[in-house]
């Protein structure tokens, strides 16, 4: 179930949280259970079991690390089982297709394969029971006895198909005890509303654009053309992204938890470096804590540090889709990252901020060219024609059509990439006047009526046999 | 805030609460998705999910409403198109011009030549009438680019004037006239006028003599047409026109209409009935139909076999005079043998009657003229 969808607005949301507001305190993680378990059912109604699975071997294992913690050599055993298991489920049903892909691409035999469909949010509740079952073999976390605790913490529905990716030490005492306020509700709905508007209003519209443009065959398109819809795609992947990150924040809060922020102005940066610390916070964060410092981080010598980095960064392509263009993607950033940090880091500081910016969009958009071609072949091709390799023109009349029609568009997702729209609605809403709290009131309910607007219109589609 | 949104949201459910179900969206021309019906397997499948998401947004409650709103603040932003449909000027829609479908036209235009050459004593001709957004470019919003369909039509005219079929030049007398209402404004097809028109070009390729040709008068039938190219966009949708019909000023030819699969038979082109309906359009010839055979009053006494889209619906009244039977065959439903038609109803003449955007990507012309 989508949270941009008339059903889990106008059915799933308000029933759970009536629910939930109405049970007292310690059967609320039950209800949280229950309804997370229908919501991810209602998209994946086979998949579920294998969900419910994932957690009975985690919540098992957990307790099995934490029973041997006092012989290392055991606890260590039964971590690598654990983790084993973990990525061989995530690997057979995301990479098994790929694998053999890629191995019929290089051996002289075919071998036969099956594409399994990839259960949603796979990835995402995966890292999740990993960070808890390494974190409790390092004692950092209490092992979980609890299992409706440690189910609702798996599959808690806000995050649990495109994250942010909590980690078990994150949520370990609101698990327990979390507070629950109509002051907090609040928060939590304008978190929801601005991320709804962000989805449905921006990322969706900006959509419609960059599918235009794709569907344009190569010599047909001109390099105005390719421009516009590779900014229409650097909006849509962020106001996309980002949007369920605050709807899912917003929605947590609504529950009583706090999650950790997941994007801060990713387009503000001033190098790639800076990019990554604000775009898609979580995972970077996972990334660093379970698989980058343990290899040994930068803390071995030039050498290594360029080779963790590039396994980190491999590993993070990957992680977003079994196909060469992530990785290629994961391995551009990973050369990107490595420049500035050991060739031109010092130098690029000295640079006007204004250059620094242009320089990143620039990188980063050059990037989701891999991120959003079918094929690493239509990658290159799409980026010869924005750079004039085998473009139609320079400028044709469907480029200035576009950039004519979705100029507003654009230019009200370039601000609302800014933290001043923000900080602007700050100052309305905390300034302490009533009056300015109704007009903030007002603004956010037009907000949400016009994503719904767009919601219901979504499926209007009139019936063709009359086009005849 | 958490009030505002408490509310917002159990307003809404409760409206949507006592909101009556909707069978049929008069709007949208089509039947809305009602509750459906939970089974193990359905539900196993995700199927009575994706039906359950369908029906609830189909029924939420003032549709209408919300697409308005919508349409509104697109066009606030600038947007000048919605579902590939344009916002031309003077209250214009213009559907985009279609990407020629390279596969079935080759399929096609084969099969259009293999057809002439089976029939070469039937005296064939082809009109495709290029579409709104060709002849009345200079309505689309400003920049808007499309497909050159006069590039589709020349390469066409080509290709069947080598194969002896002749070529009725549509886009040349409707360029003429461009500046008359020969498009509707809220819907794809052309008016009387336009089908006028045309077939006064086409008359002379057709052999009708210029002076066995009747004058015709329109008549207004109904002022209440709403197209399909509003309801698709979204745009003009409290714009209303007029449809005319075209009657012959004297003698009118006596016609007998034959839907025969339906095995229905009228005394007349024009179905009064369809007028009540949201689709006016649908009052020529009742719509689209696999096989239609009008026998006519005429003292003609060659008889037309028209594959056609439903352009030809509001053409064909202005046949009659000159034939003693005219068969309709639209390819899209028809799956009879044309060969053992053409036989039996002695045809003498062909026409292909199409529209562009229809024509260049129609994938069922070839089969029903292959032989068997």
């Amino acid at each position: 179930m989508l949270f941009s969808s008339i059903v889990f607005l106008f059915t799933f949301l308000p029933v759970t949280l009536l629910v939930y507001y109405l049970v007292p305190g310690r059967l609320k993680n039950i209800v949280l259970l229950l309804a997370s378990l229908v919501f991810y059912a209602w998209g994946e109604p086979v998949y579920v079991i294998l969900m419910v699975l994932s957690i009975l071997f985690n919540y098992v294992s957990g307790i099995d690390i934490e029973r041997n913690l006092e012989n290392p050599f055991k606890a260590k055993q039964s971590l690598v089982i654990a983790v084993a298991v973990n990525l061989l489920i995530l690997g057979f049903f995301k990479y098994y297709g790929f694998l053999i892909e890629s191995l019929n691409a290089v051996l002289p035999v075919e071998l036969p394969y099956k594409e399994l469909a990839l259960p949603i949010g796979i990835s995402f509740y995966t890292f999740q029971t990993l960070s808890y079952i390494i974190d409790v073999y390092r004692g950092k976390v209490q092992v979980q006895k609890n299992l409706i605790s440690f189910g609702v913490y798996v599959t808690m529905f806000p995050q649990l198909i495109a994250g942010p990716i909590v980690k078990y030490s994150d949520v370990e005492m609101q698990l327990r005890d979390r507070n629950i306020t109509m002051e907090k509700f609040g928060d939590g709905a304008i978190y929801f509303v601005r991320g709804l508007a962000k989805k449905v209003l921006i990322a969706n519209m900006t959509g419609l654009v960059f599918t235009k443009v794709s569907a344009i065959t190569f010599s047909e398109m001109s390099v105005l053309t390719a421009w516009i819809g590779c900014i229409a795609y650097t909006f849509q992947i962020y106001f996309d992204f980002s949007g369920y990150s605050d709807m899912a924040v917003g929605l947590g809060k609504m529950l009583g938890f706090e999650f950790m922020k997941n994007f801060d102005y990713p387009y503000l940066s001033k190098s790639i470096t800076e990019f990554w610390r604000r775009w898609h916070i979580s995972l970077g964060t996972w990334f660093r804590e379970y698989v980058y410092i343990p290899l040994g981080g930068n803390r071995k010598g030039r050498e290594r540090t360029i080779i963790n980095l590039m396994i980190v960064w491999f590993l993070t392509g990957l992680w977003h889709g079994a196909s060469w263009n992530f990785v290629m993607w994961g391995m551009y950033y990973g050369i990107l990252l490595i420049i500035e940090k050991f060739m031109i880091g010092d130098r690029l500081e000295k640079v006007p901020g204004m250059c620094r910016h242009l320089y990143s969009l620039l990188f980063v958009m050059i990037g989701w060219v891999f991120f959003f071609s079918p094929t690493l072949g239509f990658a290159w091709k799409y980026l010869g024609v924005m750079f004039g390799v085998g473009a139609k023109t320079v400028v044709d009349s469907m480029g200035i059509y576009l950039l004519i029609t979705n100029l507003a568009l654009f230019a009200i997702a370039a601000v609302g990439s800014t933290a001043k729209v923000h900080e602007i609605f700050g100052r309305i809403v905390y300034g302490g006047y009533k009056v300015r709290a109704v007009l903030a009131c007002a603004i956010y309910a037009g907000m949400f009526l016009l994503s719904i607007a767009y919601l219901v219109t979504e499926t209007y589609n009139p019936f063709l046999y009359f086009r005849f | 805030m958490a009030l505002g949104f408490i509310s917002c949201i159990a307003l809404l459910v409760l409206a949507d609460g006592i909101t009556k179900e909707r069978k049929f969206s008069e709007e949208e021309n089509r039947m809305l998705a009602t509750k459906p019906k939970a089974s193990v397997e359905t539900v196993m499948s995700g199927k009575f999910m994706s039906q359950y998401e369908k029906y609830k947004s189909d029924q939420f409650l003032g549709r209408d409403f919300w697409v308005s709103l919508k349409t509104k603040a697109d066009l606030l932003l600038g947007k000048k198109d919605s579902n590939g449909v344009f916002k031309g000027a003077d209250g214009y829609l213009l559907e985009e011009i279609s990407v020629l479908d390279e596969a079935s036209y080759k399929e096609n235009m084969d099969a259009v030549t293999a057809f002439a050459a089976r029939y070469p004593d039937l005296k064939m001709h082809m009109l495709i009438a290029p579409n709104a957004a060709n002849i009345l470019k200079e309505k689309l919003p400003a920049f808007a680019a499309t497909e050159d369909q006069n590039a589709q039509l020349k390469r066409t005219e080509e290709i069947v004037s080598a194969a002896g079929i002749q070529w009725i030049d549509a886009a040349k007398t409707l360029n003429q006239h461009k500046n008359e209402e020969i498009y509707y404004r809220t819907d794809h097809h052309w008016t009387t006028k336009g089908a006028y028109y045309a077939f006064q070009e086409a008359a002379g390729d057709l052999g009708i003599l210029q002076e066995e040709m009747t004058a015709f008068v329109p008549h207004t039938v109904t002022e209440e047409f709403n197209g399909t190219l509003s309801a698709t966009s979204g745009y003009e949708r409290s714009r209303r026109e007029n449809i005319d019909i075209y009657l012959p000023e004297k003698n009118d030819t006596e016609v007998v209409v034959n839907y025969v699969e339906e095995k229905e038979k009228s005394a007349s082109m024009y179905s009064s009935e369809k007028l009540e309906e949201k689709d006016k359009y649908g009052m020529f010839l009742n719509g689209n139909h696999a096989l239609v055979d009008i026998k006519t009053t005429s003292e003609k006494n060659r008889r037309l076999l028209i594959l056609k889209d439903s352009y030809a619906n509001c053409f064909v009244p202005f046949l009659t005079p000159y034939y003693r039977e005219i068969v309709l065959v639209d390819p899209r439903y028809y799956y009879g043998d044309l060969d053992d038609l053409i036989e039996e109803d002695r045809i003498t003449d062909v026409l292909f009657l199409y529209n562009g955007n229809t024509f260049f990507t129609d994938n069922n012309l070839s089969g029903v003229l292959a032989s068997e």
